[in-house]
């Protein structure tokens, strides 16, 4: 039980991130982020956008907000299935994984609004190998105690 | 937790990720615009490093331009307003430069000193980028007629926060 929360808690932290990149960097307003920044509030100084440097900046404004929310997705699915069915859950983590490369292609063919990058896909993989890392550590300090 | 349960939460989670991703993703009513972030009203965003909050210390001496003299007992009106780099919503490393609106009456009254001059300040202004600036605005207006009116304007930032200036009054009858 102990772990879901904490997966949930790490999903809702990454949204978070990832709604307040949209709305305080990329100005957005869509009634979406009003909600999420309603229920999560969190404001990002305007300064952080040059942290990665003036030409990393689309990194940190475009796809590691996208990385985010692969991750939390994750998170939510191991939220779901736990750490005792590593099965499933893997199936699962791949099924999300291929549900964001789809809307990518989709971004690529014109069938949902948006904009196809590369850099998307592979923030996708780096979120996914993120949380795969941090439930094997889980799993150990688990077994670790016992 | 029955496993049926959980496959079905799991389709809802990824359902409702997606839905987060296409709902939010530039206006979902229909193809993006494009938008040419090389447009010169447009201008690179450059944060400062850590916002700045700051009065501005403004200073005007008046001097007769024939005489060089200080001239006091001048009436000058002074305002003053913010102009900022807001961040575009179609270019988030872009900006446009708009002056801030719906603020309060910024101005305050004042009169030449022996010296010819006046001082005071204004309200704090943050400063987030380097563009980011406070224009000082100067009514001049001598109420015996002596002199001519003159409107003269200064920029500060957050680097030149207390500069003074001096402003040479022409005579009506040299007009």
């Amino acid at each position: 039980m102990k772990n879901r929360v904490i997966f949930v808690v790490l999903s809702l932290l990454s949204l978070m991130f990832s709604v307040s990149m949209y709305t305080d960097w990329r100005g957005y307003d869509h009634g979406l982020f009003y909600w999420g920044q309603a229920v999560l509030p969190l404001d990002l100084p305007r300064h952080w956008m040059g942290l990665l440097g003036t030409e990393n900046e689309s990194v940190l404004l475009y796809n590691i907000p996208d990385g985010l929310w692969m991750f939390a997705l994750c998170a939510m699915i191991l939220a779901v299935w736990g750490m005792s069915d590593k099965y499933n859950a893997a199936i699962w983590l791949f099924l999300a994984l291929m549900s964001g490369v789809i809307l990518e292609i989709f971004q690529y063919t014109g069938l949902v609004p948006g904009t196809f990058d590369w850099f998307d896909i592979y923030a996708y993989f780096i979120a996914l190998g993120c949380i795969v890392f941090l439930s094997q550590i889980q799993n150990k300090l688990q077994w670790k105690n016992g | 937790m029955e496993k049926w349960i959980k496959n079905v939460l799991s389709f809802m989670v990824i359902v409702f990720f997606g839905y987060l991703a296409i709902a939010c993703d530039d206006e979902s009513s229909g193809p993006p615009q494009p938008v040419n972030c090389d447009d010169p009203m447009l201008h690179l965003i450059e944060s400062i490093g850590n916002p700045v909050t700051s009065t501005i210390h403004y200073s005007l001496t008046l001097l007769d331009k024939e005489t060089n003299q200080p001239v006091p007992g001048i009436y000058v009106k002074t305002h003053w307003n913010q102009v900022s780099c807001i961040q575009s919503d179609a270019c988030p490393m872009h900006c446009t430069i708009q002056f801030s609106i719906g603020a309060p009456d910024q101005s305050a009254e004042h009169t030449t000193n022996a010296n010819g001059n006046i001082n005071g300040q204004t309200f704090p202004y943050e400063f987030l980028d380097k563009k980011d600036k406070v224009l000082v605005t100067f009514d001049v207006e001598d109420t015996h007629g002596v002199y001519g009116a003159k409107r003269i304007s200064f920029r500060y930032d957050y680097t030149n926060n207390s500069q003074s200036y001096t402003a040479y009054l022409l005579k009506n009858d040299a007009l």
